[in-house]
């Protein structure tokens, strides 16, 4: 049973709606990096990372308020203006950052540190056209300093930037800084999204020859070469990440299980995948510059659960840092009185904990954890 | 006659060296038509500014041929005043478009339609295997069963035994049992309180994640083959998982013969339930790489699609998935190896990092022989507006332009063509997305949902690259369009393969009719593996028609 079809209708387009103009285009930045050269790299260990570490949380500047302003050429740059973005119904303290960041990039137009901290607020509170925006013109302002070629890769990433710009960033932030591992392992998994799988098990292994203990990139390595049809290999890399304290990692099992099934081990398979459906740890990437970044984010919510950590850690005043920010935000929720008396009672403040843990109580009476903490801390103040 | 005519000129444009390329300057593949065809509906999400998640999530859209006048005409779900907590009546209801020569006249109240839920999807299907199509309406809050007598609906919901509570989204109807009589999958998404609040992380006012609530299982229902259902969740293993569905496809993903289900789910590991031929269902989809990305994480899944994109006669998947994660392409590998993330090598990674994808089709856009891949994007998360938007604040926070990616042969993705740009532009909160050919012209056109903006219907008018055949499927037992039947389709040197299925995308039904290409060749040889696994063979079906193939009709082959 046949059945012609129907003439087509006389083709007319809908007309849309205005519209305005197209969101700005990257820079081309990485045009010029492509023509600079190779990767310096030296072999290293953990101990790197650990100093690396340091050294980030040492280096890192917020916006630098002590640089001068500068006239001339890269003020006028006609091009950079200035990110806005919408802070009307942010938090104070998250609003406060912002235009403070933004009026000193203002100010210094020339300084790479300027943009690139600016950027790097804007990164931490999830505005990423921003941040995009930012790190280019530190790079261009600063070239000397991988972190803003670094984070453009990253964040150009999230935005759906041109892999082949990414990759450039990377490249310029390991030629900089050749001694970090994780921007190698970043690059590969970039490079794996874009599917160059070969250029991907590269970078992997240009991590692991810097740190062979890198667990996430013996991961990287074996999902990279089981996508490209090596079974065997992978299997070989994730167990080799497993060994390195992945054995609780849902992603390295999963991918195991995989690896297995292709081998035709289907007991072993069927046991990986069973254990990659209860296993829930994470498998940490020593990132610095990230971590950094994360610790920027001055919005409430963030605020507290960094103080909870910091309380879980024994760092009393730390926490009491980042609770005075969840403060100006909420200024009325029990769990942040409750904790700053918390911190109080173990930073030898009895008196000054004791209100605190009175005011959480008002706010919240049925509470049992405020009432007996409430209660040990009156303890405390009799004995 | 005319048709002919033209695709007799492309063929002969093609040897010329002048076959159509979606890059050359001409007209648009794709053209908004929705002011044209008389289409006047927005989805209303009853919003009051305090944020509740259900605003986000809907709707969905179908074609049905309600009327079996033989062109689809169009439903579309809608939202409700309340999207706080389940709640029904009010103004606002779904609504049901009657196609006459293509032009569309609201028909909802003479029907006996406008379920007034919190809409989310539409599920299209002859469950009572009366000839006419029936209409599952999945809500936040209780679902209905709508039956089809004879053009006008009836609520069906309390006689047949289905009970849907909650926030249910995608369903696909599917006779996974193999009893003739057509069975019910729903994805169900979370257990929302309206009282939760969430920020960005810019401490702005934001819709929540699924992760601030608990997660819920699917709903199983079993055609008992009288008109009711028996609610199997629990007895065929489906509800021993807890995840927030969103999408699902029933397709034989291991070739043994027997439906599966595929669960797309946000921010948990997907589901692959294996049928195991006795009611049960095993879900096998970490052992078989398709529960995470290629880097072993679960992704935020909203729509998805099983097809044949590569040609090798085996069923793919590609996924839908939330801004800063790829959509996923996942290869099917064969020999019982399950399926790769092949992403990036097929090319549809990185176009779709800084999207939030939900509804998306594969159809053969050009008559070239392979699937290509429409999607439509809109956050869920809050950004600046962009300078581009369709919609004004706040919906313009959320507003995103969509994706339609050429495949240039064994799936190898190009997307940004000039040609689909009508497609691509509309920046706005696009859900469902479905195909149906609403003009009868032998190809597929799409209708797309839009939160607080027009729904569209965007005409397919991309050059063809050869020949064409559409083919429906008749059976005579309950099951009448033969859902879930394979399909092969022999032309000169293209074999291409497809499954009758009307559930795929998000929250969305598709038309029952495969269109498909077949370059040169005059006819095609067709091999129907009937839902039982009877094959039959028909050959010779003509080209550039619509051809119904009858069960009992074609010639019986192993």
């Amino acid at each position: 049973m046949s059945r012609k079809p129907r003439k087509k209708k006389k083709k007319r387009h809908a007309t849309p709606p205005a519209r305005g103009a197209s969101p700005s285009k990257l820079r081309s930045t990485a045009r010029s990096l492509q023509k600079r050269g190779g990767v310096a790299m030296i072999s290293g260990g953990f101990v790197l990372i650990a100093g690396l570490l340091l050294v980030v949380a040492l280096v890192w500047t917020e916006p630098d308020e002590t640089d001068p302003p500068k006239t001339g050429e890269a003020a006028a740059e006609p091009n950079r203006s200035v990110p806005a973005p919408d802070t009307r119904h942010m938090e104070p303290p998250v609003r406060s950052r912002l235009e403070t960041a933004r009026r000193t990039v203002e100010e210094r137009p020339d300084s790479g540190p300027a943009w690139g901290g600016y950027g790097a607020l804007c990164d931490a509170h999830g505005l990423y056209d921003c941040a995009v925006a930012c790190y280019t013109v530190a790079t261009e302002l600063d070239p000397t300093d991988f972190r803003w070629f670094y984070l453009l890769a990253f964040v150009s990433e999230l935005r759906g930037g041109s892999p082949d710009r990414i990759v450039a960033y990377y490249t310029e932030a390991s030629r900089l800084e050749p001694r970090l591992p994780t921007i190698f392992y970043r690059l590969g998994e970039a490079l794996t999204r874009a599917g160059r799988l070969a250029e991907a098990a590269n970078a992997y292994r240009k991590a692991l020859e810097i740190d062979p203990q890198l667990a996430v990139a013996h991961r990287g390595l074996g999902q990279v070469v089981l996508a490209q049809g090596d079974a065997q290999a992978a299997v070989g890399s994730l167990t080799k990440a497993i060994e390195l304290g992945a054995e609780g990692n849902p992603a390295t099992l999963a991918s195991l299980a995989q690896a297995e099934m292709r081998r035709g081990n289907t007991a072993a398979a069927e046991a990986y995948a069973q254990r990659a459906a209860s296993a829930a740890e994470e498998l940490p990437v020593p990132d610095p510059v990230r971590l950094r970044i994360q610790q920027m984010n001055v919005s409430a919510a963030q605020s507290a659960a960094r103080a909870v950590r910091l309380i879980q850690a024994g760092r009393y005043e730390a926490a009491l840092e980042q609770l005075r920010i969840v403060e100006q935000t909420r200024p009325d929720e029990p769990s942040t009185h409750y904790r700053i008396g918390v911190c109080l009672a173990h930073l030898g403040k009895p008196d000054e904990a004791l209100t605190r843990l009175e005011r959480a109580a008002e706010l919240a009476p049925d509470n049992e954890v405020v009432r007996k903490e409430l209660e040990r801390v009156r303890g405390l103040l009799e004995s | 006659m005319l048709q002919r005519l033209i695709t007799t000129s492309c063929l002969l444009a093609a040897v010329l060296g002048c076959a159509a390329n979606v890059d050359s300057q001409h007209e648009a593949w794709l053209v908004d038509v929705t002011a044209d065809v008389g289409l006047d509906f927005t989805y209303r999400t009853g919003a009051t500014g305090e944020l509740h998640m259900p605003e986000i999530m809907g709707g969905g859209v179908a074609f049905i041929d309600y009327d079996g006048d033989g062109d689809p005409d169009v439903y579309a779900t809608n939202g409700n005043a309340s999207p706080a907590k389940p709640a029904r009546g009010g103004e606002i209801g779904d609504r049901l478009f009657r196609n006459d020569d293509g032009r569309f006249t609201d028909v909802t109240s003479e029907t006996g339609l406008g379920d007034t839920g919190y809409g989310m999807g539409v599920a299209v299907a002859d469950f009572d295997g009366d000839g006419d199509a029936d209409l599952y309406v999945s809500n936040f809050g209780e679902d209905r069963l709508y039956r089809n007598d004879g053009g006008r609906f009836v609520d069906f919901t309390a006689d047949s035994g289905i009970v849907a509570p909650g926030w249910s989204a995608s369903a696909v109807w599917c006779d996974y049992d193999l009893d003739g009589a057509l069975d019910l999958y729903v994805t169900r998404y979370v257990d929302y309180s309206a009282e939760k609040r969430c920020r960005d992380p810019a401490s702005r006012p934001a819709y929540c994640g699924p992760l601030e609530f608990p997660p819920v299982s699917d709903l199983l229902f079993r055609n008992l083959g009288s008109g009711r259902f028996e609610d199997v969740s629990t007895s065929s293993g489906i509800a021993s998982v807890r995840a927030a569905g969103l999408g699902v496809v029933c397709e034989d993903l291991d070739d043994d013969g027997w439906p599966d289900f595929y669960v797309a789910n946000d921010a948990y590991a997907n589901q692959l339930w294996l049928n195991r031929r006795d009611g049960t269902f095993v879900d096998r989809a970490v052992l078989l790489g398709a529960a995470f990305n290629i880097h072993g994480e679960p992704e935020a899944g909203m729509g998805v699609v099983a097809a044949d994109f590569d040609n090798d006669l085996r069923s793919d998947l590609f996924v839908t998935h939330l801004a800063a994660e790829t959509n996923t392409y996942y290869r099917n590998v064969g020999a019982g190896k399950g399926f790769a993330d092949a992403t990036g090598e097929v090319g549809l990674a990185v176009s779709s990092m800084a999207l939030t994808g939900f509804g998306t089709v594969a159809f053969d856009v050009d008559f070239d022989g392979d699937l290509d891949l429409a999607v439509v994007n809109g956050r869920v998360k809050r950004t600046d507006p962009r300078p581009d938007s369709w919609v004004d604040e706040p919906w313009s926070w959320f507003a995103e332009p969509n994706l339609f990616y050429v495949n240039e042969s064994g799936a190898l993705f190009r997307g940004g063509a000039a040609a689909t740009a009508p497609f691509t532009d509309p920046v706005e909160i696009s859900r469902g997305l479905t195909l149906g050919d609403y003009d009868g012209d032998g190809d597929q056109d799409l209708l797309a949902a839009n939160i607080e903006s027009p729904l569209r219907v965007y005409r397919n008018d991309a050059p063809k690259e050869g020949r064409w055949v559409v083919l429906r499927l008749s059976d005579p037992g309950a099951n009448r369009e033969a859902i879930g039947a394979r399909v092969t389709v022999l032309a000169g040197d293209l074999r291409q393969r497809r499954t009758m299925t009307r559930g795929s995308s998000y929250l969305s039904s598709r038309d029952a009719s495969l269109h498909i290409g077949i370059g040169a060749a005059a006819s095609a040889d067709v091999t129907v593996t009937w839902p039982d696994g009877k094959r039959e063979t028909f050959n010779a079906v003509p080209a550039d028609g619509e051809t119904t193939l009858i069960r009992g009709t074609g010639t019986p082959s192993s």
